[in-house]
């Protein structure tokens, strides 16, 4: 939900109080720039990308209609921001079986990530994350770091809420048989 | 399933978070964005300037067409003829200093005018 003060402050930005808009930048410049790091891997674009997504969102801050939350909408423009610079690269993801993914009991996937002291573990972990493509990164980032609700991914990511939820059980899978190739 | 609590995914999510944004990011997208906002203006003022030309000639093109066309009105306009002497002279030139003088004022006003408004603007911005 959007709070009441960001929609105050998205008012008087449109009525020409462009300095307020140092306070969404001050909340989420970090968010975002975690976000697009993850998917174009290097910090120099990274960097770049976090300003561009900025100022994307002042200059179309007029058709921001307020049915999403204002940071659910800026991660749609960052997510769609690095999508497309990173489509000039060709970026190949190891692709998982279907019946592989099948095959993995949900209690085996349950029991492994509920744990987190094993540092090895998180190590590969950490190596099969970079291994998923932007979508399942912006999946699992913005679901377990960011507090977002499925219906908020669906909002980011175009989607629909079944379609998150589903990607977002098989993105745990994927994560598991990268972790135990 | 419960996925809120894959403790080791938010862990490992966590700890590749480490980099962060440089300290003067936050500065320079700023000065970006009003940039950006100065340019908005710029574009809002030329297009309510066209506009405002547009409508303005539209109207003038369409009242001299109704009154050419519709109405018996003779827009000839006879110029009045000007008879200049040693005594006209003299009137003439006061008039030019008065012009003169105006054109100065209105131009003194608008410079200073705008000197205020940046500093104004300057000061809102620190």
């Amino acid at each position: 939900m959007n709070h009441p003060d960001e929609l105050n402050y998205i008012e008087r930005i449109r009525n020409g109080e462009t300095n307020l808009f140092s306070y969404f930048v001050t909340r989420y410049s970090n968010s975002i720039y975690s976000l697009i790091v993850r998917i174009v891997l290097t910090k120099e674009d990274a960097e770049e990308l976090t300003q561009d997504s900025f100022l994307k969102a002042f200059k179309k801050l007029d058709t921001f209609k307020g049915d999403c939350s204002f940071s659910t909408w800026l991660f749609r423009i960052a997510y769609n921001t690095a999508i497309s610079a990173t489509r000039k690269r060709k970026t190949v993801f190891p692709l998982v079986d279907e019946t592989m993914l099948e095959n993995v009991p949900d209690d085996a996937i349950e029991t492994f990530f509920d744990k987190d002291e094993d540092e090895m573990k998180l190590q590969k972990l950490e190596e099969a994350i970079t291994k998923l493509n932007a979508e399942e990164k912006t999946l699992i980032t913005l679901f377990y770091t960011e507090d977002k609700s499925v219906a908020e991914l669906a909002k980011v990511l175009d989607l629909t809420n079944d379609n998150v939820k589903v990607k977002l059980y098989r993105v745990r899978k994927k994560l598991y048989i990268l972790m135990t190739e | 399933m419960n996925m809120s609590s894959d403790k080791a995914i938010i862990k490992a999510l966590q700890s590749t978070e480490s980099s962060k944004l440089p300290d003067n990011f936050n500065s320079q997208l700023m000065t970006r964005i009003y940039r950006a906002a100065e340019q908005k203006k710029k574009r809002a003022y030329i297009l309510s300037l066209s506009l405002a030309s547009g409508v303005s000639l539209a109207l003038i093109a369409m009242t001299i067409y109704l009154l050419n066309n519709y109405f018996a009105v003779n827009l000839h306009i006879h110029l009045p003829k000007f008879n200049v002497n040693a005594q006209s002279i003299s009137v003439y030139g006061f008039s030019v200093y008065i012009a003169l003088l105006i054109l100065i004022l209105i131009g003194l006003d608008h410079y200073l005018r705008h000197k205020w408004l940046m500093k104004k603007s300057g000061n809102d911005r620190s």
